[in-house]
C-alpha cells in the first residue's frame, strides 16, 4: 500500500504538503489558527501547539481504563426474567465462532488490535517528543506510520454509536441497563479523541525532527 | 512519494478495488444481515428492513442516523470516488476533488456503524429458545465492501490530482 499521507522534509524549515506537492517555507512563529497549505488547503498543524507532556498523561489514563473496557459488560439486558450481560470482547467473539469468522477478525481488527496499535504508538512518539535529552536519535518511522494508519482503522468511536443504537432497538424488547464498561469505553474513547485532535501526525513528526535537530 | 508504483497502477489499484466495493455492494444490500428468532419463530431483515423498523417503533431520529451511516454514505463514497478517480487525467479543479476525497476518506469508516450493531445484538440477546439474534450473510457482504472502499480510497494519492501533465505519462516525482 502506498504511503501518501508522509510530510517530506525538505530542510530545517521547508516541507512538501503531503496532498499536493508544493513545496513550502514553515513559518518561524505561528499565530493562533490552524495552517494549512495555500493551495490544496489542506491542514498541516493543528490550531494548537502540541504539548507532549499533558498529551502523554491522557494517553496514559487512556491505557488504564482500556482493560476495563474491554472486558466488563457494556449492558446488561432483563427478560422475563433471565438475564444477560456482554463485554466489548463477547461481542468480538460471538462473531469469531460460526460462518462469520471473517466479520469477527475485521472486529477483532478495529476494535482491540488498531485501538491497542494506537495507544502504543502515541504514547511511544509522545515520549519521544518530551524525551529532551534525546539518546534514541531518529524519529521511528515505523511507529509514526503505525500511528498513522491506527487513527484510522480504530474504530471504538463508531462502535459507541453502534451501542446506543442496539440500546434503543433492545429497548422495546427487554429492560436495558448500561454497564460499567459502558463508563470505561466512553471516557476512554473521549481521551483519545482529544489525543488524536491535538496530536496531528504531521505536527508531532516535525516535533521530533525538530527535536533531533538539536 | 517515496514509492516505485507508478500513479498509473495507483489509479489501476484503486479502481479494481473500488469495482470490488460495488460488487459486494449488492449482496450486502439484498441478504439478511440478522435474523431475530422470538420463541420460535425467526425473521430475517436485510439493512433497509431495519432502518424500517426503527422508523414505526417511532424513533425517526436513529432511524436516520443509520439511514446515512449503512444506506447513503456507501453508495455516496463510491460514487464520488469513481467521479474523483474518473476525472484525473483532464482535472480542472483539483481543489474541489482534493476536498471530496478528504471528506469521503474519513466518513467511510462510519459505514461499519451496522456491522457493530449486529454484533452487538448477536452478543447481547441470546435467551435460547426465547429470543435470539443470529448474524446473517448480508453482514459479511456488507462489512467487505466497507474495507474494499476505505483500500481503495488508500490505494489512490491526491497528489495525482495536481499533476499539470495532461497525458499522464511521466510525473516527475525525483
Amino acid at each position: 500500500m502506498p504511503e501518501h499521507r508522509g510530510v517530506e522534509p525538505m530542510s530545517a524549515d521547508a516541507l512538501q504538503c503531503p496532498d499536493c506537492g508544493t513545496q513550502l517555507a514553515v513559518p518561524a512563529r505561528r499565530a493562533r489558527g490552524a495552517w494549512r497549505c495555500p493551495r490544496c488547503d489542506s491542514q498541516l498543524s493543528g490550531a494548537w501547539a502540541l504539548r507532549p507532556d499533558s498529551l502523554l498523561a491522557l494517553t496514559v489514563a487512556t491505557a488504564v481504563l482500556w482493560l476495563p473496557a474491554l472486558i466488563l459488560p457494556l449492558m446488561r439486558l432483563e427478560n422475563l426474567g433471565l438475564d444477560r450481560e456482554a463485554s466489548l470482547l463477547d461481542c468480538v467473539l460471538r462473531l469469531m465462532e460460526g460462518v462469520y469468522f471473517p466479520v469477527g477478525v475485521l472486529l477483532l481488527f478495529t476494535l482491540v488490535i488498531m485501538p491497542l496499535l494506537n495507544l502504543l504508538s502515541a504514547g511511544r512518539l509522545l515520549w519521544a517528543a518530551r524525551d529532551h535529552t534525546s539518546s534514541t536519535g531518529q524519529p521511528d518511522p515505523f511507529w509514526m506510520k503505525v500511528y498513522r494508519h491506527s487513527r484510522e482503522w480504530a474504530m471504538t468511536d463508531i462502535f459507541l454509536l453502534g451501542i446506543l443504537i442496539a440500546m434503543t432497538k433492545l429497548g422495546d424488547m427487554a429492560t436495558v441497563t448500561p454497564g460499567p464498561g459502558l463508563f470505561c469505553l466512553v471516557v476512554a474513547v473521549l481521551l483519545r479523541l482529544i489525543v488524536e485532535t491535538l496530536a496531528q501526525p504531521d505536527q508531532l513528526q516535525r516535533l521530533l525532527e525538530a527535536r533531533n535537530g538539536d | 512519494m517515496a514509492t516505485d508504483v507508478s500513479p498509473g497502477q495507483q489509479r489501476a489499484l484503486a479502481w479494481s478495488l473500488l469495482i470490488a466495493a460495488v460488487v459486494w455492494l449488492v449482496p450486502a444490500n439484498l441478504l439478511p444481515i440478522m435474523a431475530v428468532t422470538e420463541t420460535g419463530r425467526g425473521k430475517a431483515s436485510t439493512i433497509a428492513d431495519g432502518i424500517w423498523q426503527l422508523f414505526e417503533a417511532g424513533m425517526p431520529g436513529i432511524a436516520i442516523i443509520v439511514f446515512i451511516a449503512s444506506l447513503l454514505v456507501p453508495f455516496f463514497k463510491v460514487l464520488v470516488l469513481a467521479v474523483i478517480y474518473w476525472r484525473v487525467p483532464h482535472e480542472n479543479n483539483p481543489r474541489i476533488s482534493t476536498r471530496a476525497y478528504r471528506l469521503v476518506y474519513w466518513i467511510g469508516r462510519w459505514s461499519m456503524l451496522d456491522v457493530f450493531v449486529v454484533a452487538l445484538l448477536a452478543a447481547v440477546v441470546e435467551f435460547g429458545n426465547l429470543a435470539r439474534v443470529e448474524p446473517g450473510p448480508g453482514i459479511l457482504a456488507f462489512a467487505l465492501a466497507v474495507v474494499l472502499t476505505m483500500l481503495s480510497a488508500h490505494a489512490f494519492s491526491p497528489q495525482q490530482l495536481w499533476i499539470q501533465d495532461p497525458d499522464g505519462a511521466d510525473h516527475g516525482h525525483a
